[in-house]
């Protein structure tokens, strides 16, 4: 299977997310993927990358954040991973509950989810990588 | 993050563009507000149309903007909702929170039918 594989790993400075938003963009339009679906890409590998920063690396810049793009015929997979101890997906809080709604934030996940076909995680004493798939359409590429 | 402001009778109109997705930057967008309470504007609309990125960080400085502005006895209004941003709204149920519209001139004009009624 064709493959195209873009690698970032930056500082845990969330005053790079955008930095880190155009390198996914710019990997994704290599990839020639559709634009109406690459911003949605965009923004959901911006919340595992803001996660990576803030909750994994606990915003030291000394800490990376490694990014991979990797771009198949019929999906995009971006890779997360942090240098943190990891969390429990499932002791987050709903961000949906009435009590929630008004909380600035808590809603990264979500959203992740909501734009992704797949999401994964994986736990290790090394850190934490968010795996992050979105299938393709074969209407929607030109390769 | 470009902030122009405008004043449009009683109201304040932010126009954002750029990406809203934390940091240093989306900051602003909230400093700003909080500089329009301090000068007694406390009718504001938040216009999106140029936000090419917007994600949950991006959401979490809207809402601390809405909080201030109702605190302050307020109303924000937001504007200019794209389908990618109406999405966020939809995801999160931002939507009930939130009152959108689709152009600056119909959210300025709410707060003109609001104040009539």
């Amino acid at each position: 299977m064709h493959k195209k594989i873009h690698k970032l790993a930056m500082p845990s400075r969330i005053d790079k997310i955008e930095k880190a938003a155009f390198f996914v963009e710019k990997a994704l339009k290599n990839l020639k993927y559709d634009p109406d679906d690459r911003d949605n890409v965009v923004i959901a590998a911006t919340e595992a990358i803001t996660n990576a920063i803030i909750h994994g690396n606990k915003n030291d810049p000394n800490k990376k954040v490694q990014i991979t793009v990797e771009g198949r015929n019929d999906r995009i997979v971006i890779h997360v991973k942090d240098e943190g101890k990891g969390f429990k997906p499932n002791k987050l809080q709903n961000p949906l509950s009435p009590e929630n709604l008004m909380r600035e934030n808590g809603r990264g996940i979500l959203i992740l989810k909501s734009l992704m076909d797949h999401v994964s995680f994986d736990f290790s004493p090394t850190g934490t990588e968010i795996i992050i798939t979105k299938f393709i359409s074969e209407s929607k590429t030109d390769e | 993050m470009q902030i122009k402001e405008e004043i449009r009778g009683n109201v304040a109109v932010l126009f954002l563009k750029g990406n809203l997705m934390g940091g240093p930057e989306g900051m602003k967008v909230h400093e700003k507000i909080k500089s329009l309470l301090t000068d007694k504007l406390k009718n504001i609309v938040i216009d999106l149309s140029k936000v090419k990125w917007m994600n949950s960080s991006g959401l979490g400085i809207l809402m601390a903007c809405l909080t201030s502005v109702q605190k302050a006895g307020g109303n924000l209004k937001i504007s200019g909702t794209t389908d990618k941003i109406k999405n966020l709204f939809m995801i999160t149920k931002l939507i009930t929170i939130f009152e959108t519209y689709e152009n600056v001139d119909r959210a300025v004009a709410r707060f003109q039918t609001d104040q009539t009624n």
